[in-house]
């Protein structure tokens, strides 16, 4: 194949993953903008005859009530970011264990980590509800992030654990030989070498953080602890549905992981380049 | 080779090591493992698991020994100061001879297998794509994630929306160019409604697929394949070596954790559907749902939920087996 | 160093058990601090007192204004949970299931008192209540509060479903008022469809939720079909019923004078078709013109009037009270009852009329002048309270209607036809029925 028609199947192919990507979210970015009266006639002429910045104004407006969208949108920020945090942390510890180390039980404790998250969570809500009223943190950012520690976790450690065994072990072996303890060889040597899975794992505890719902729903109350997804689903009321405060908070909800994310990037692009180890 | 070479930092060549080299190289590391200033292996990961392991106790033993206890009493909400009676195995051969229950697990395997197996080859597409060099890839990879950071129930209104018979996009966009001439019903037919909400399903979900194999398509380095190249190989065994294989512990996490999710999908056709039309949507997450939070049963709720857990069980011990044939220490 | 790490394992293993064995038990705690009672005989008793409660959305502001002034009046503070409209029920639940004092108040819809009360989680109020208060209760409403002989509130929302019709548009067709029959409304829509007002005469909350069993209930009954007997035993499968599903499918397939997106339709979708100016007719909850006389949402602005459901036999409708209850597990009911009579008695009722637009449960509400004067419309559909039905009271309606809504949906979809469908119904309502007792 020539270098052209590469280039053109390339671009071809970005350009179908890119349309698909977007055009649900140009779906409701157009949605934001419309009159509510529009919405209807939206099919046949794709955009709203007058577009209106009101529902951008309301949602970052409310503020009369619990359903603060600002407070929620800050609450899902500290809640995501700390669990983010925690779980690289304690997940690419235990993730090495897995990978690098011999001990009893391995595979199966391996396997009963998995075993808790299939349990469906709407068995789980509830008892989970009453531990943290028990010991009084219902209503509170550190239950969130505790609960959501709990549901990352596991996952983080199998997909962390698939990433340091794709790494040689001459490498660690060597950093032995050169005197830097078990610690010290996966802190110099393997994490470094690891930042693309880092910030993989990093992105995917941020997210599903950003989006757990279920539990957030039972553990919260009140406008300190409510997350961004718990306020926008009070837009559903009994007989009415507000499609364009539910989009525009939506894409509002979008701007601080696409922005953490380009930031980040670059721990994707260079990983093996950027570690201490160069070839 | 002579240690004194590596004693100023930690620079290695590890394709260039020879085969000698790395037996030697590992006898060291064995001897020094081996004195007394290492930590031992089982005592070391203890230590590094210890906070994962104390977070998942602490917050989900309960729950666990909750939901358990639950699968086998009838709570007796109408005689309460009766309090709960045990009753074996009754919730579960109740769910377990519920029609609708079985009924609801065979659309979840269709919902798992077609929206798994979708998501797993667009996002490895995906993958290769964004790999490749090209201009604002970084922002292309970073738009990549939206439909995974959008909040299920945006998402499921976006759906909704995009799919209705009349003012939705879709149907919009098909009667304009000519590809149907009435509107169709993606989310009224039950032959469609399925396919509907997997479409969803795979919208938001590939996204993590293609960032897992994005990451780990980063560790096959330039210089691995350079190594491969001099040593002989062809590009297709290049690709069959080199990348298949490490790419493989990728798919077998995200076969096991896509899966995971997938069955326990609930909020998704909750939002969109509440199972219909005619039970064509009915997932097993919405009837175990339905059984506690509507019917007030939660014996039968947590019955069916450890059911399915055991179905989820059996899938990715599956997995397991047929990925992981070789023995990886 | 090795007893050391083993020491430490230890204790956290042993904290962590301990932290569990803590949650052992079901008690709660949310309720702390409810309970600083002042010394009796003040005129504020209940004063200090937090009551808290969980509601959907609607109506947010208007509860937030009325909440302030009980508190200034009782010294009762409300704290209020708002939730989505869906989420209410798992919160509700999980409240129930530890004890029920997480909320004292919560609005209970007319199908789950029997649940509530055989579940032991709502109070029963008849000490409170007078018999003054018994009689001016409207009778659908009134029914809607009792279980097993024992009242459990006060009418909140007595709602039904109004049958709407777009005069301007029935008028350019070239009919003089809405139709009277089902024959009619066939005739009707088909002609509003032929003169391409209206791509399809209506559509209907047909999806698989309860506002399909509503609106069969409503269509049947105004079929002179009924679905349970006196003694709460199925007779669904008449030939009335039957009659009635087979009229929902033609109406579908043979006259093509219903959406087929129906099928996929909740009450939202329907008004949001009838605000579109997309379909003539509708049925639905509450006040329906409201919305539809609503210059931001609606393009059919004083088009639309109210008139009584089409019918063969005698034109109905179907009733969904709602009313505030006392959860069982309440530390402080007195308080709540207190909450409850202030939003839901005769002049708390009357407010919510003028002000929300929520269907009083009392005569002397809807008598009242300045309710009639406030609330346009209202007089109009109240002849449409006289013939609304109430569904089923069984502790498994849920469970039925759930059943009933997909045999329903067979015969929607076509994948079985009206009379095998209900059939079917029958053989699982009996089941269920077998099963509960």
């Amino acid at each position: 194949m020539s270098k052209s028609v590469k280039k053109v199947l390339l671009f071809i192919g970005v350009a179908l993953v890119m349309i698909f990507t977007l055009a649900p979210l140009i779906w409701a970015f157009i949605i934001s903008i419309s009159p509510g009266k529009e919405l209807a006639s939206l099919a046949r002429h794709w955009l709203p005859d007058s577009f209106t910045l009101m529902n951008y104004k309301q949602v970052l407006s409310l503020s009369d009530n619990a359903a603060s969208f600002k407070n929620s949108l800050l609450n899902s920020l500290i809640v995501a970011t700390v669990t983010t945090f925690f779980s690289l942390i304690f997940g690419s510890l235990g993730a090495y264990a897995f990978a690098r180390l011999r001990f009893r039980m391995k595979d199966r404790l391996a396997v009963i980590f998995l075993i808790t998250q299939m349990v469906p969570s709407i068995a789980i809500a509830l008892p989970m509800y009453l531990i943290f009223n028990r010991i009084g943190l219902l209503d509170t950012k550190s239950a969130l992030v505790l609960a959501n520690l709990s549901f990352t976790l596991p996952f983080i450690i199998w997909m962390m654990r698939a990433f340091f065994e794709s790494i040689p072990k001459e490498l660690e072996e060597s950093a032995f030989v050169d005197g830097l303890g078990r610690f010290g060889a996966l802190l110099r040597i393997i994490l470094p070498i690891s930042a693309p899975g880092l910030f993989a794992i990093g992105v995917f505890a941020y997210l599903n953080t950003w989006n757990e719902f279920n539990t957030a729903l039972v553990l919260t109350g009140s406008s300190q602890s409510k997350t961004m997804p718990v306020v926008i689903n009070e837009f559903l009321g009994r007989f009415s549905v507000d499609y364009g405060l539910m989009a525009s908070s939506g894409i509002i909800g979008l701007l601080p992981p696409v922005l953490l994310t380009l930031f980040f990037q670059r721990y994707l692009v260079d990983g093996m380049t950027a570690g201490a180890v160069k070839g | 080779m002579d240690k004194s070479k590596h004693s100023d930092s930690v620079v290695i060549q590890k394709e260039g090591l020879s085969m000698r080299g790395q037996a030697i190289l590992r006898q060291a590391a064995r001897s020094v493992l081996s004195s007394k200033k290492m930590i031992s292996e089982s005592k070391f990961a203890l230590l590094l698991l210890l906070p994962t392991i104390v977070i998942l106790l602490g917050l989900l033993l309960y729950p666990f020994l909750y939901s358990i206890y639950l699968c086998f009493v009838d709570l007796n909400l109408t005689k309460p100061w009766v309090g709960a009676k045990f009753i074996g195995l009754d919730n579960f051969s109740a769910v377990l001879k519920d029609g609708e229950f079985w009924l609801s697990m065979e659309t979840t395997l269709y919902f798992a297998v077609f929206s798994v197996a979708a998501s797993m080859i667009l996002g490895l597409a995906a993958a290769l794509l964004f790999n490749v060099k090209f201009r604002l890839r970084g922002l292309g990879r970073s738009l990549l994630l939206i439909p995974w950071a959008m909040p299920g129930v945006v998402n499921a209104m976006i759906w909704q929306t995009m799919l209705h018979p009349n003012y939705g996009l879709l149907n919009g966009v098909l009667l304009k160019t000519g590809l149907i001439e009435s509107p169709v019903g993606w989310l009224s037919d039950p032959k469609l409604a399925l396919a509907s909400v997997i479409m969803a399903q795979i919208w938001t979900s590939f996204p993590f697929v293609a960032l897992m194999y994005l990451a780990a398509l980063q560790s096959i380095s330039g210089e691995l394949i350079e190594a491969a190249k001099i040593d002989g190989a062809g590009s297709i065994r290049i690709f069959k070596d080199i990348v298949v294989k490490l790419l493989v512990p990728v798919t077998l996490v995200l076969l096991v954790l896509r899966t995971i999710d997938s069955f326990r999908v609930f909020d998704l056709v909750f939002a969109m559907t509440k199972g219909g039309p005619a039970n064509s949507t009915q997932l097993s997450g919405l009837y175990l749902y339905k059984q506690g939070f509507m019917f007030s049963d939660f014996g039968l709720g947590s019955a069916g939920s450890y059911i399915l857990t055991g179905f989820i069980l059996v899938f990715v011990l599956l997995y397991m087996r047929i990925l992981r044939q070789k023995d990886r220490v | 160093m090795k007893r050391k790490s083993s020491i430490m394992v230890l204790l956290l293993i042993v904290l962590a058990v301990a932290a569990l064995s803590g949650c052992g038990n079901n008690s709660n705690s949310a309720a702390e601090g409810n309970t600083k009672t002042n010394a009796a005989g003040s005129d504020k008793p209940y004063a200090g007192v937090v009551l808290r409660t969980i509601s959907n959305p609607s109506n947010q502001e208007y509860f937030a204004k009325v909440n302030k002034e009980f508190q200034e009046k009782t010294g009762i503070e409300v704290q209020t949970d708002t939730v989505g409209n869906a989420d209410v029920t798992p919160k509700l639940m999980n409240s129930f299931m530890s004890g029920g004092s997480t909320y004292d108040i919560f609005v209970m819809d007319v199908i789950d008192l029997p649940r509530f009360v055989v579940s032991g989680w709502v109070e029963p109020v008849d000490q409170w209540l007078t018999d003054d208060m018994k009689n001016e209760m409207l009778p659908f409403a009134k029914q809607a509060l009792q279980y097993q002989g024992k009242y459990y509130g006060l009418p909140f929302a007595s709602e039904y479903k109004s049958f709407v019709y777009n005069k301007t548009m029935v008028e350019k067709a070239g009919f003089s008022g809405p139709p009277k029959t089902w024959d009619d409304f066939i005739k009707y829509s088909q002609a509003l469809q032929e003169k391409g007002i209206v791509k399809y005469g209506s559509a209907w909350a047909w999806s698989q939720t309860e506002g399909l069993v509503c609106d069969f209930i409503a269509i049947a009954s105004s079929m002179g079909g009924k679905l349970f007997d006196e003694n709460g035993n199925p007779v669904f499968n008449s030939p009335e019923n039957t009659a009635a599903l087979q009229l929902m499918v033609d109406m579908i397939y043979k006259y093509k004078v219903v959406d087929p997106a129906s099928i996929q339709y909740n009450e939202t979708n329907v008004l949001d078709a009838m605000s579109a100016g997309d379909i003539a007719f509708e049925l639905n909850w509450g006040l329906p013109l409201t919305p539809l006389n609503d210059e931001s949402k609606s393009k059919i602005v004083n088009q639309a009037d109210v008139a009584p459901l089409p019918y063969t036999v005698s034109s109905a409708t179907i009733a969904g009270p709602m009313s505030y209850a006392i959860s069982s597990g309440s530390k402080n009911k007195e308080a709540a009852w207190e909450y409850i009579k202030f939003l839901n008695d005769t002049e708390g009722s009357k407010r919510q009329a003028i002000e929300i637009g929520m269907f009083p449960g009392w005569k002397s509400v809807y008598e009242d002048p300045e309710v009639k004067a406030g609330v346009p419309g209202l007089d109009k559909i109240l002849e449409q309270a006289e013939v609304a039905v109430n569904r089923p009271q069984i502790p498994w309606y849920n469970e039925w209607s759930s059943k009933f809504q997909v045999e329903l949906q067979n015969a929607l979809t076509q994948k079985k036809t009206p009379a095998q469908a209900l059939a079917d119904a029958f053989a699982e309502t009996q089941k269920i029925q077998e099963s509960n007792k």
